[in-house]
């Protein structure tokens, strides 16, 4: 039985098949191959030198764009407004204490506390700034002192692996102290109690 | 043989290309352009040929890569059975007609979902009325192989095609 109803649809395929062969074949009987092969390399050739001057617009254009956001951007940058001095404050101080909370983490024998981590990473800094500072020269209290100036809720509940944090936040840190270095009052705090070399 | 005489020698295969063509195209129109895409792709490529005895074979794999493409192309069939209805078949009544297309929108949507292996060899059998030993040659495959692949492009068609012929019978 489901031999047959499949004979049938072949059938009824087949039928089909050959009625589209047939409508096609007669229509493409009547079609000059080689005179619209001619007329389609003419035509391809037309469009092809369009498309080269329609490309090389379209560099011009392209180029012409970049030109000028680059120099929008340059302009914008020379412009850009300065952060307040407090407010980068704040954000480096999230951004050393999630440094400093990773001090009960490192796989080292002996954990460091997050003042030590924050007097290394103050200490590099600095010294990279050109400050003869030294680690742990920043006492426990003026690095208290430093965080408490942050309030607690700008302080995020993050989970920071190890290997999330390193390299280039470091340089992070490092740009952004710099920018506070030009910060009248802190390179007095700093100037008073480091002597630069 | 310079290539003017190559390219007219391969001109008198354009039956066998154009069957190729329409088994994967949607509609005449497509069927028809593939032909002369496939030709354009051989006049440039002649200087590749490099045994002339195999040129029929040659013409028929570069069919097959352009029908190919084209096929893959085609990603959306949504479109096809709305793009097919406007495909000309004359000398029908109007409910014929209309049969006629849906169920050829059917088959060309099952064909296009057969593996591309098989469906080579049911389109060069069906739409090129080749016989098995002419596909076997060309395909360089054994006659059991383009029988079985026939066989089996077939059953494929038969399954997507029976509930279209078997609501016809009940209705």
């Amino acid at each position: 039985m489901k031999k047959s109803a499949d004979d049938f649809v072949l059938t009824q395929v087949e039928d089909l098949i050959r009625f589209e062969r047939a409508a096609a074949w007669r229509r493409f009987a009547d079609v000059d191959l080689t005179t619209s092969l001619q007329r389609r390399i003419l035509s391809r050739g037309v469009s092809q030198t369009a498309f080269h001057r329609y490309r090389r617009r379209l560099l011009l254009a392209y180029l012409t764009i970049v030109v000028q956001a680059a120099i929008l951007v340059g302009v914008l940058l020379f412009f850009r407004p300065r952060r307040d001095s407090y407010q980068e404050w704040r954000r480096i101080s999230v951004v050393l204490e999630q440094i400093a909370a990773l001090g009960q983490r490192l796989p080292v024998a002996k954990p460091l506390t997050a003042e030590e981590i924050l007097s290394f990473e103050l200490g590099w800094v600095l010294r990279r700034a050109g400050y003869s500072m030294q680690p742990r020269q920043l006492s426990a209290d003026e690095l208290q002192h430093l965080l408490t100036r942050m309030p607690d809720s700008t302080i995020p509940e993050v989970e920071v692996s190890w290997a999330d944090v390193p390299h280039p936040e470091r340089m992070r840190l490092e740009e952004r102290i710099k920018n506070l270095l030009r910060d009248k009052k802190l390179q007095l705090f700093f100037n008073n109690k480091f002597k630069k070399t | 043989m310079d290539n003017t005489e190559m390219f007219g020698a391969l001109l008198e295969f354009k039956k066998a290309v154009f069957a190729v063509c329409l088994g994967h195209a949607r509609n005449y129109q497509d069927a028809e352009e593939l032909t002369q895409e496939v030709y354009l792709k051989a006049l440039g490529n002649l200087d590749s040929l490099r045994n002339p005895d195999q040129k029929k074979q040659w013409l028929l794999a570069i069919a097959r890569n352009t029908a190919r493409d084209h096929l893959r192309k085609q990603s959306r069939w949504q479109s096809f059975l709305r793009e097919t209805r406007h495909s000309r078949l004359e000398d029908q009544t109007p409910e014929t007609l209309t049969e006629k297309q849906q169920a050829l929108g059917l088959l060309k949507k099952a064909i296009g979902r057969l593996p591309e292996k098989t469906r080579i060899v049911f389109i060069l059998k069906e739409y090129g009325q080749m016989e098995c030993q002419e596909i076997a040659r060309d395909l360089d495959i054994s006659p059991g192989t383009v029988m079985s692949r026939l066989d089996r492009a077939r059953k494929g068609i038969i399954k997507s095609m029976r509930n279209h012929f078997n609501e016809k019978i009940s209705g």
